[in-house]
């Protein structure tokens, strides 16, 4: 079942790279922020979360930091990891700890073609309700996560490639020259 | 009104100088007293109150403002919730700092509040407002004369920076019988 997918990628998958596109609808159904860009995960604790369109802002975490750049505010703002991106979507996919540690699981039957399996976290201030996650044969194509305050935020997964060979350049960031940094 | 020239790129979705209730989605980042928060933020701005919703880059929610006439409300994503008489009450207990709710509305609009102080640009538009001790500067993105700003920085000295990109401006009809102001 979707379960034993999950376990089957999470254990067999050390770095992915996938196109990703984000749809964030408001708990009053208005269509937030439509965005795509590329995603590129190296377990445990390292991502790359490059948003292309409709603006460009990059998320890099190398398991002890994290730099948010945005070249439109003119600024990378650093923060620690862990608890910060703590309930996100990126540190399910980039955890090192067993997924049954921190979520309860509860398969969900098939919908639009995929598999779904529902990962509820045990603790109650995650910053979100839960986050399903739908998967064709053995690979993950989607994740729907529902946060506290009503929002959901769709991700569907293209041109994934499971297991490529990274640069750790990748996870790595050096501010631009007269970029303002912020934080520690 | 004459009728403004094309706009080169981005065509305003309302005249600058006739919007009132309005939302708009964009990112923010606040820095104030070595404190800063970056994010997206959605906020609906009508005549009878603001809602602001705070979201983490990723677009996951994280905190949520309801400001009215009976008062305003923050809920956060870890389920909290904080009440306050007014959002700028709400906001200085949040913030530890007075970021005057109301006044940003018509700073985002470019309107000048009493006794502020507004440079324009060479289109007409505003371009640098001081108010009190605030420094508010705008940018544009396209050369229509009544486009709505793209970009803000709003700072008060050195105690805070508010550096806001706009990517999306929607006007709020009014409704049909707008209470007089």
């Amino acid at each position: 079942g979707a379960i034993d997918k999950l376990h089957q990628f999470l254990d067999s998958t050390r770095t992915v790279r996938a196109d990703f596109s984000q749809t964030v609808v408001a708990r009053n159904g208005r269509q937030g922020q439509l965005s795509s860009g590329v995603m590129i995960i190296s377990r445990p604790g390292k991502f790359r979360w490059q948003i292309d369109k409709p603006y460009a802002q990059l998320l890099v975490g190398d398991g002890e930091k994290i730099w948010i750049y945005d070249p439109d505010l003119r600024q990378v703002t650093v923060r620690k990891a862990g608890p910060a991106l703590g309930g996100t979507p990126a540190a399910l996919l980039a955890g090192d700890s067993r997924i049954e540690k921190d979520f309860s699981l509860r398969e969900t039957g098939e919908r639009d073609g995929l598999e779904w399996v529902e990962a509820v976290p045990r603790t109650t201030d995650s910053g979100f309700e839960k986050v399903s996650l739908g998967f064709a044969g053995d690979e993950l194509r989607a994740m729907i996560l529902l946060d506290s305050l009503g929002q959901t935020s769709s991700l569907v997964f293209a041109r994934i490639e499971r297991n490529p060979q990274l640069a750790p350049s990748l996870f790595r960031f050096t501010p631009p020259p007269n970029t303002d940094v912020l934080g520690e | 009104c004459s009728t403004a020239p094309a706009p080169a790129s981005l065509p305003s979705p309302a005249q600058r100088d006739e919007l009132q209730d309005f939302s708009l989605a964009g990112r923010f980042s606040l820095r104030q007293e070595g404190q800063s928060y970056t994010g997206r933020l959605d906020w609906r701005h009508a005549d009878d109150g603001d809602e602001l919703l705070l979201s983490s880059p990723l677009g996951q929610g994280m905190a949520e403002i309801v400001s009215n006439a009976a008062g305003a409300r923050l809920t956060s994503a870890d389920g909290r919730t904080q009440g306050a008489a007014s959002a700028d009450e709400l906001l200085q207990a949040v913030l530890g700092y007075p970021l005057p709710l109301d006044k940003l509305a018509d700073w985002v609009r470019g309107r000048s509040p009493q006794g502020g102080v507004m440079a324009v640009d060479a289109w007409g538009r505003p371009s640098r407002l001081h108010y009190e001790d605030w420094r508010i500067a705008y940018e544009y993105d396209s050369d229509d004369p009544q486009a709505l700003p793209g970009r803000l920085l709003v700072e008060r000295e050195t105690l805070l920076e508010l550096r806001l990109r706009i990517d999306q401006w929607l006007p709020l009809a009014r409704p049909s019988t707008p209470s007089p102001r």
